[in-house]
């Protein structure tokens, strides 16, 4: 009787023994669990103390009477998540269209234009003031941001010289991966071109787009997930 | 005892088996879908969109309209409805005073005869490949989409001078987004091209045979949607 109660006080002590070892190891798991969980999500792209390279292409959306192509680039340094400060580039190529020849022949008139751009050159601000994302065909999560720009520099007409000019815009831009991003932009050139009544304020609206290269290549947080 | 033992032991066991392959389980999301109880924001709901319009890139003149457009979504992706647009306003651009200013002799006007969009009204689509949401300065989530819409229709102008008034097919497509304030309200911004299958555009004022062409109308609109009805229905 002795020897049965021995053997049932080892076997409950195993028994103790096993438990705690399946305790512990579900306990363990929770806090292997726990401890992955965030309430804040790490941002999937870094802006901070990075330079971005845009090479881009632009086309003038408002004309009516002339065409104009771009080729461009834009340089920006990344302040932080939100502010950038960078410098910009495009060389124009642009001519009348047939909404010009066709006033000529409509009218017999010959319409005054002196807006032929040869290039522009100035700086910019920018601030990212939304962050998103959306699901592409139910499979990818893409994130993006958006951003407004403001800034001023010089734009060179063909036939008028070179012309002081503000600039406002507002983009957005898809990350496709850690380091580059597709960059899309609407941006406004303000200044004055002249006519024989006098200068008149034009607004020469380019669409924008173009590759990001962020560098370095390949930040990180300081702390893993 | 000893064979109590042993099943004590292999139930242990088991039960330890098991854990480890909940834990497994509840761990990997591989196979989960991008989204959990996503918000169907458009799914089996009414679109009632009133809608303010300005045409934009226009050579002789420019229009103001006002409008509303209805949708059914028989999906979250798709909807089908009626856009109505008229224009209310229309006001010459710089290029018609400049030619106005060097035809215009004493006694004899120079003004071009033209011609304004006056209704257009179409059946539509609403395709919407893309939907989200995203935060503003740090603070406010909102939902979004970004969507395509077609349509096929009539247009109507008015014609000034020589130009008299008519209607043709209208093809019409754009892009745009709703911002959703809440459940079922959202902002809705779009740009949009009417297009006019043969329309007159402009001639000389003393013109007797305008020419029709084809015409791109390209508008911006801005319209407050109300998705009917309010609540939406969601699966947890």
């Amino acid at each position: 009787m002795r020897g049965a109660t021995s053997k049932a006080v080892v076997s409950c002590l195993a028994v103790a023994i096993l438990a705690g070892v399946v305790l512990e190891a579900s306990s363990a798991s929770a806090a292997e669990e726990k401890r992955k969980v965030h309430v804040i999500q790490q941002r999937p792209f870094l802006h901070r103390l990075r330079l971005e390279l845009t090479p881009q292409y632009g086309y003038t959306i408002n004309d009516t009477l002339s065409t104009h192509h771009q080729a461009g680039g834009t340089l920006r340094f990344h302040i932080d998540e939100e502010w950038s400060l960078g410098g910009t580039y495009a060389k124009y190529f642009g001519w009348t269209n047939a909404n010009f020849d066709q006033v000529e022949k409509d009218f017999q008139v010959f319409p005054e234009f002196g807006g032929l751009i040869d290039w522009f050159a100035g700086g910019e601000l920018s601030y990212i003031p939304i962050y998103g994302k959306f699901v592409l065909f139910g499979a990818w999560v893409v994130h993006w941001d958006f951003y407004l720009l403001a800034g001023g520099g010089a734009t060179k007409l063909i036939h008028g010289g070179v012309r002081g000019t503000g600039t406002v815009g507002a983009g957005t831009r898809i990350y496709l991966t850690k380091w580059l991003t597709l960059d899309v932009s609407l941006k406004d050139h303000i200044y004055s071109v002249p006519f024989k009544a006098g200068d008149e304020i034009w607004n020469n609206v380019v669409f924008n787009v173009g590759f990001g290269f962020f560098m370095p290549f390949n930040p990180d947080y300081k702390f893993p997930k | 005892m000893s064979r109590r033992l042993t099943t004590a032991v292999i139930f242990t066991l088991a039960l330890v088996a098991s854990a480890q392959s909940a834990q497994a389980q509840r761990a990997d999301l591989s196979n989960s879908p991008p989204i959990k109880s996503a918000m169907p924001l458009r799914d089996a709901r009414h679109q009632l969109t009133p809608v303010f319009g300005f045409t934009i890139n226009d050579l002789y003149q420019r229009n103001l309209a006002v409008g509303i457009d209805y949708r059914y979504y028989f999906t979250d992706w798709l909807g089908v409805g009626l856009d109505f647009m008229a224009t209310y306003y229309h006001f010459d651009t710089s290029l018609t005073k400049s030619i106005d200013s060097q035809l215009t002799r004493p006694g004899q006007s120079g003004h071009p005869s033209t011609s304004s969009l006056q209704t257009l009204t179409h059946v539509a689509v609403n395709l919407v490949p893309v939907f989200g949401k995203f935060i503003a300065f740090r603070k406010l989530p909102m939902a979004y989409d970004l969507h395509i819409v077609v349509g096929l229709g009539l247009g109507t102008w008015t014609g000034q001078g020589r130009i008299e008034n008519g209607m043709h097919f209208s093809p019409m497509i754009g892009v745009g987004g709703h911002f959703f304030f809440s459940n079922w309200i959202a902002l809705n911004l779009e740009v949009r091209d009417y297009m006019m299958i043969k329309m007159p555009v402009a001639a000389q004022a003393s013109a007797t045979n305008p020419e029709s062409k084809f015409v791109n109308n390209w508008m911006f609109t801005v319209g407050v949607t109300f998705m009917l009805p309010p609540e939406v229905q969601r699966e947890l």
